[in-house]
């Protein structure tokens, strides 16, 4: 099998999240470190929002640090320096504030463990690699956190690793379905949409496109029930939705008996779907499909057979299912890296 | 001390200079932000600012791309002078280490462009002081890079521990199993607590090494912040025409004073400033005239000017020579009283008792933009008569503007705005007959002489209300009432 190395070595940069606590984040991220150690590249790293802790804030288990190599250039916020254990050399400040001091760029001249905790932001982020190069990384690791899926738009890394593990739920049955469903949303293909400038939160929710790819400025705010109404005469095809979607939103259009044969939602981007896996499978075999403006690139999946909980899953069964259900490549990060 | 309010500068047109200012370092910045001008023990301080930016102005396109890069030295620099206050008292961390050394770095960067200048143009003061032994304390290998780190060099202690931790850390890549990794680790965080033992301990040796440096640092930041102030001065001669103000002991001239902040409000309806010349004397000058006749605008026009003398700019002006007031005193209508409850006359007579106390301390200029407009004329035009009297008695310096009639009799000088004097009527009339009665304000605006006069003492007010009246097309009735007296 490809090692993870060989799966980003393509891509500048690369953030990684988690389908929950202890999804085996952190046992990925080092083994990408070490690889990349190994390959003679010198990247950066940095989190969204705090990472890294050596005790799990949550469940109190103990987690593995993020262990760098000589020569890494972090950014971590100021508050933290002294939770790394790396000799450290002092490169810039960056005048981004976070609730735990300024985001400081540092260089490791030693190995050592350290914690992360860089800013959130995506314009922040943005700018980071650009810091990053300056002081000679080639790549860029992003710790993403729980619930910050957005942060791993195209305009933050280039590409993404999702993280899953048994920690999330005691039900084989389940994990895979829910991480197959997030790998769902997270590959939705990209689709345009040209909105207005200025303040568009103001002209509702649903925007109906027109042929080129503009949207449709309403007098008052649609809603869908009533654009997808069998009885109207001109149903547009593509619908552009402002924010989130949940299963409650949805049920007015499926109950009114709205037709979705060929028709599109397109989304700012698949953290925006909060749809149940239930009802995205009803709505997608009536025909209905969904994009985003911002696409993901999901490299591959990592799974973690261990719990934090304190109950396992079969290494081999766990794997081959998740394979199964997903079209991206599956890594064992417990079995084929942390055990030696 | 002359103290302004918030408001008062945006009135006169001081704020719009400020806010036009782009300092680049946190110095300057706040330098503009609490802008104060020289008090008359400063007298001394204020001819060297002038005589520094005189020679700024004239030799600014010669060196502007040295100045342009002392700029971008001033725009990395950060505010340290919270750092340099906790050096005193505590130790100070690496991150403070290393901002304390990117200062030091930028001032040996910004003396070497200042002392040519200083040079060039024969500045006077303005200088850095050598920090050259401090920043060796933060650089000590002399590499001159702006990164910072406990370096090996500075203890021997260091560099074995640290040598020590390379060891165990490469034992440990090749560690097989995890028990010998675990064993491993356990070692390395023996001497990651010892490295950090010992890079405190330097910390704290460096820390105090720093100790004797910080009076010069601080004296950098504010050769920093005045050399930055400095040159926005020199970029704001460039708004409109100015000219180096002459500092005098009382006499008071303007030629052809301009305001830019009225200017460009002028501009954006097509309008142009009509500059002012005004000379003032030991007592109250007045200034009467026509409605519409812009006598505020000229008192802006003054007190602004003053102010920027006061503070070491140029003056929007021709030539300008100004008195050292120890105060510049305002009287107007100010919202702020108002709505703290006073009427606009009550507030006005507030302020009138702090004026007198005042000019009885210090040597002031005292500004009344219609002052008691919002009493009875009979009471208001008497009450503004007594305060010319008292004030032409005192060692200070007042203007007033009024339209109050035989208050310019009690005066030393008198100006008039020319208003609508040279005025041709029927000219006036067709023009406001071809836009067809929709432009009149403008129409009239145009063809008014907003410039002042010296009038004769004895002079009246000019009667123009009612002509404006009659220009602007006041219904007949009214005006068959106003002839019928």
């Amino acid at each position: 099998m490809k090692s993870l190395y060989e799966l980003i070595k393509d891509y500048s940069s690369i953030s990684f999240i988690g389908m929950c606590k202890n999804a085996g984040k952190t046992t990925t991220l080092n083994q990408l470190i070490k690889e990349l150690r190994d390959a003679g590249v010198v990247f950066g790293a940095t989190s969204v929002g705090r990472d890294g802790e050596s005790t799990d804030l949550v469940t109190d288990t103990v987690k593995p640090g993020i262990f760098v190599y000589k020569d890494t250039v972090l950014a971590t916020a100021a508050n933290l320096l002294k939770e790394c254990d790396i000799t450290k050399e002092i490169l810039k400040t960056t005048g981004i504030y976070t609730p735990m001091g300024e985001i400081i760029l540092l260089r490791a001249l030693s190995d050592g463990f350290v914690q992360l905790a860089g800013p959130s932001i995506t314009t922040q982020l943005v700018g980071m690699f650009e810091e990053f190069r300056e002081f000679g990384a080639e790549k860029m690791l992003v710790d993403g956190a729980l619930g910050r899926k957005s942060l791993c738009s195209r305009k933050v890394s280039e590409s993404t690793i999702l993280c899953t593990g048994a920690s999330y739920h005691k039900s084989m049955d389940r994990v895979v379905a829910d991480t197959a469903y997030t790998c769902e949303l997270l590959q939705l293909p990209e689709a345009d949409v040209h909105l207005p400038e200025g303040d568009v939160s103001k002209l509702g929710k649903y925007l109906p496109l027109q042929a080129d790819r503009s949207v449709e400025i309403p007098e008052k705010p649609y809603k869908l029930e009533q654009l997808w109404n069998p009885r109207r005469k001109h149903l547009p095809t593509e619908i552009y939705v402002q924010g989130g979607m949940t299963d409650a939103m949805i049920r007015p259009a499926l109950t009114s008996g709205a037709d979705f044969r060929g028709k599109r939602l397109i989304f700012r981007d698949g953290s925006k779907i909060l749809l149940s896996s239930d009802m995205y499978e009803k709505l997608t075999s009536r025909g209905l499909s969904f994009a985003v403006q911002d696409a993901i690139h999901l490299l591959g999946v990592t799974i973690n057979p261990f719990s934090a909980y304190g109950f396992h899953f079969d290494k081999d069964v766990f794997k081959k299912r998740m394979q199964e259900a997903v079209t991206v490549p599956v890594y064992n990060v417990r079995d084929a890296y942390d055990v030696k | 001390m002359i103290t302004m309010t918030y408001e008062q500068k945006v009135n006169i047109g001081f704020q719009y200079i400020l806010e036009r200012l782009n300092p680049c370092s946190p110095y300057g910045q706040e330098l503009v932000r609490k802008m104060t001008p020289y008090t008359r023990q400063e007298r001394q301080k204020l001819d060297l600012e002038l005589s520094n930016l005189e020679k700024l102005v004239e030799h600014w396109m010669e060196y502007r791309v040295e100045v342009r890069n002392l700029k971008c030295i001033f725009m990395q620099m950060k505010d340290i002078r919270a750092t340099l206050k906790k050096a005193g008292e505590m130790c100070l961390s690496d991150i403070e280490l290393f901002e304390i050394k990117n200062f030091l770095l930028c001032c040996k960067q910004a003396q070497k462009i200042q002392i040519f200048l200083k040079h060039k143009m024969d500045l006077e003061g303005l200088d850095y002081l050598d920090t050259t032994e401090a920043l060796h304390l933060l650089d000590p290998d002399n590499r001159g890079i702006p990164t910072f780190s406990i370096y090996d060099s500075y203890s021997e202690e260091l560099a074995r521990i640290r040598e020590e931790k390379r060891v165990i850390e490469r034992k440990l890549e090749l560690a097989e199993t995890e028990k010998e990794q675990n064993e491993l680790k356990d070692k390395r965080r023996l001497i990651v607590v010892r490295e950090e033992e010992e890079e405190q301990r330097i910390r704290e040796q460096l820390t105090d090494a720093l100790v004797p440096y910080i009076s010069a640092m601080n004296e950098n930041a504010d050769v920093t912040g005045h050399l930055d102030l400095l040159l926005e001065k020199t970029a704001a001669a460039w708004f409109a025409p100015s000219v180096k103000p002459t500092i005098t002991e009382t006499e008071f001239t303007l030629e052809d004073a301009v305001n830019p902040w009225v200017a460009s409000a002028l501009k954006e309806r097509r309008l142009t400033f009509t500059p002012i010349s005004i000379a003032l004397e030991q007592g109250a000058g007045v200034i009467t005239g026509a409605n519409m006749g812009g006598k505020s605008i000229s008192l802006k026009t003054v007190a602004l000017n003053t102010m920027l003398a006061l503070c070491g700019f140029y003056v929007y002006a021709k030539e300008a020579r100004i008195p050292h007031f120890d105060n510049l005193l305002i009287v107007s209508e100010e919202m702020q009283s108002v709505k703290q409850g006073l009427s606009s006359f009550g507030a006005e007579i507030v302020q009138l008792q702090s004026v007198i106390r005042a000019v009885e301390q210090e040597y002031c200029f005292v500004i009344f933009d219609e002052f008691s407009r919002g009493t009875n004329p009979h009471e208001g035009a008497q009450l503004v008569r007594a305060v010319v009297r008292f004030l032409n008695d005192k060692p200070c310096m007042a203007l007033l503007v009024t339209h109050y009639d035989h208050v310019a009799e009690y005066a030393n000088i008198h100006y008039q705005v020319v208003g609508l004097k040279d005025m041709n009527m029927d000219q006036v009339k067709a023009e406001i007959a071809a836009s067809a009665g929709h432009d009149g304000v403008s129409v009239i605006a145009s063809h008014m002489n907003y410039g002042l006069y010296r009038a004769d003492q004895m002079q009246e007010c000019p009667q123009d209300a009612f002509n404006i009246c009659r220009l602007l097309g006041l219904d007949e009735r009214i005006m068959n009432l106003l002839e019928d007296k």
